[in-house]
């Protein structure tokens, strides 16, 4: 236990070597700036950059690259409480109440929480990975197809009930996303499916495409019609007092805070799993534990903690087992470990031993980001709400353009640009029918990883759902997610009773 | 509103049927020890369609006070119009005449016509917009943006 705090001191002497401090520096600038762009989050920022990164040395360039991956996160949540529009997916969870907040006028009070919950569940988490390293790897290992399905399941059964929806309609939203991400190409067969004859289609529908066009031009459209562009630009004057009231105020929010953090980091050691599914378990248990539920979604500090720290946890957790037994725990860890690749270093216990330098210092230098990151955009912050400033007839066609390059990068085809329109229309409707469009969201990025965790574990089991039921681990995240699903509904047919959902509107 | 439910919850389960039958025929049973690739969504679409029509029928049910409009008046009619429809002619331009041109067009009107700004901010942004995204796009992350039909802006090409 010593030995790995001993570790850490040593990768932090690596990461504050003067050379090192210039590139964190530049690498959390390059990635806020890449998290603030919604076509562009850090998966997609270290992919672009890793071209110049791997000229330079490699703890160095590592260096870099979790300046850039810090940066994009907060990034991400910046354009999410501001605009809603999550400028990285696992900032979707965070403008449920971080963008009430900024309509509220309390824009600083939601990005300076959302800093420094990220900051202070980052510190803890990169304590518990040097303390818990291997032994907490290796368990995660012993997880098969069905214990991931499983926690998919949970990660949708969380979703039930958000923001005061029907359990119909989300669940409705759920499917929905899920079939829109099986159009297109089969990821275990290879074969073409629910393409509706179309060649465009067989790239299938992605993630950025629908949560570009659902988030950027569909609150576009609900903006428009409650006329925001006649009330102006949103109040949002920042002093200093604002940044630390938020910090007096979440120490009040510890419970929720430890709940985020330690489930966020074990479903980022989870392979596969990354921040995003972490961000809604997290303000889903958040809203579940809460007494006072219906608060949630109206724009309180609460709902902007615990998302951002359980997503903060998890970014450092996937980055477990990426670097202990070279499974990347993420996308964005993936791309990291392509790029260990490119330096010949072959993550695993191997690179532990043979190179601690560039492990530890990775750690370090992850650290060191975070405070970075953090410090860097707490300053910035004046500048982020001067944004809100634009008028509304000028954000119009900035927003509608960066989501058209946002619908492009995709693929690079006119067509995708034209589904996000298509989607943003989808969005409206979403939201004047009252059919939330988060769960639409995490389904879309979740699709693919559902159905291979389910066809996966029906093919261990010759095609029996018993298997599902009978490994314990999973059996548990089944009965756990059944508990989430069914709370909602026991609360609302004990409780008051509920006026038919037509006539609320 | 109650008429807009019930098209929306027809508009799922069209939707679902449409998947099912795409889904059935790419194969959704059991072959080769493992499930055929339209398995998984055959399965979510009867789920959806059950769901949607659960949805209808509680739409049907509904009574038909208390239910405004889709549009609580004719400003915000217009006002989703405005947004929308110039964003369709800005897609329709991109196509024609390429992202940098089409933006130009787009911003100058939008923000002149619709915004109202005073001309001298039109212009600036209308050009400073979209000769900033093509640095940020086209020179520094080299992404090329599409280029359109017919060359307005014959440098680009």
């Amino acid at each position: 236990m010593t030995g790995g705090l001993h570790d850490l001191v040593y990768g932090l002497g690596v990461a504050f070597q003067p050379i090192n401090l210039i590139f964190g520096v530049a690498g959390v600038i390059a990635g806020t700036v890449i998290g603030v762009i919604p076509a562009l989050g850090p998966t997609q920022g270290a992919a672009l950059l890793l071209p110049v990164i791997f000229r330079l040395p490699a703890h160095t360039g590592l260096i870099f690259l979790s300046g850039l991956y810090m940066g994009a996160i907060y990034g991400g949540s910046v354009t999410s409480i501001l605009f809603n529009i999550p400028g990285t997916p696992m900032a979707v969870a965070s403008a449920f109440d971080g963008y009430p907040m900024a309509m509220k006028g309390q824009g600083a009070r939601a990005l300076a929480g959302s800093a420094l919950s990220a900051f202070v569940a980052g510190s803890v988490c990169i304590i518990m990975f040097t303390l818990f390293a291997r032994p907490l790897a290796e368990y995660a290992l012993t997880w098969g197809p069905p214990e991931y399905f499983s926690v998919l399941i949970l990660a949708y059964a969380a979703l039930v009930g958000l923001g005061g929806s029907s359990v119909i309609k989300t669940v409705m939203s759920v499917l929905f996303g899920l079939m829109l991400t099986t159009i297109g190409t089969d990821n275990i067969t290879g074969s073409l499916r629910i393409t509706f004859g179309s060649i465009d289609l067989m790239a299938g529908v992605k993630f950025l495409v629908v949560v570009v066009g659902a988030f950027g031009i569909g609150e576009l459209l609900r903006a428009a019609e409650e006329n925001i562009m006649t009330r102006g630009a949103v109040h949002a004057r920042v002093n200093w007092r604002d940044v630390l009231d938020a910090l007096r105020e979440m120490a009040g929010y510890w419970k929720t805070f430890i709940r985020s953090t330690l489930s966020g980091f074990w479903i980022g050691v989870l392979p596969g799993t990354g921040a995003t599914p972490a961000s809604f378990v997290g303000y889903g248990m958040a809203k579940r534990f809460s007494k006072h539920p219906e608060k949630f979604g109206t724009g309180i500090l609460e709902g902007v903690v615990a998302p951002e720290a359980a997503a903060s946890s998890a970014e450092i957790g996937s980055l477990l087992p990426m670097v202990t037994i070279g499974v990347p725990g993420s996308p964005t860890a993936a791309v990291i470990m392509g790029a260990l690749l490119i330096w010949g270093l072959q993550p695993g216990p191997l690179l532990m031993r043979d190179h601690p330098e560039v492990v530890w210092g990775f750690i370090g230098s992850m650290y060191f980001a975070a405070l970075l990151s953090m410090c860097l955009n707490l300053f910035a912050i004046p500048l982020w709400t001067q944004i809100l400033r634009i008028p509304f007839t000028v954000q119009v066609p900035l927003i509608t353009l960066l989501c058209y390059i946002g619908g492009y990068t995709e693929n690079n085809t006119f067509f995708t640009m034209g589904m996000v329109l298509v989607f943003g229309l989808i969005g409206f409707l979403f939201k004047k029918m009252d059919y939330p469009l988060a769960p639409l969201v995490v389904a879309v990025v979740l699709g693919n990883d559902t159905e291979d965790a389910l066809r996966r574990s029906l093919i261990m089991s010759h095609g029996s759902f018993g298997i599902l039921f009978t490994r314990p681990t999973s059996l548990a995240m089944l009965l756990l997610a059944a508990i989430l699903f069914v709370l909602p509904l026991w609360v609302s047919i004990r409780g008051r009773p509920q006026p038919p959902k037509e006539a609320t509107r | 509103m109650r008429k807009a439910g019930i098209l929306t919850a027809l508009g799922f389960v069209a939707f679902s049927i449409a998947v099912m039958v795409q889904a059935w025929q790419a194969g959704m049973g059991w072959r080769e020890g493992q499930p055929q690739a339209g398995f998984f969504p055959f399965w979510l679409g009867l789920i959806l369609a059950a769901c949607g029509v659960v949805v209808l029928g509680q739409g049907l049910a509904a009574s038909k006070e208390a239910v405004g409009a889709f549009f609580h008046d004719r400003t915000a009619l217009t006002s989703v119009l405005k947004v929308s429809v110039t964003g369709v002619v800005m897609l329709a331009l991109t196509y024609l005449a390429g992202f940098y041109a089409a933006a130009i067009v787009y911003l100058f009107v939008y923000t002149r016509f619709v915004g109202r700004h005073r001309w001298p901010a039109v212009i600036v942004m209308s050009l400073l917009i979209p000769i900033g995204s093509y640095i940020l796009f086209e020179r520094t992350l080299k992404i090329l943006l599409p280029r359109g039909i017919f060359a307005v802006l014959p440098f680009l090409q």
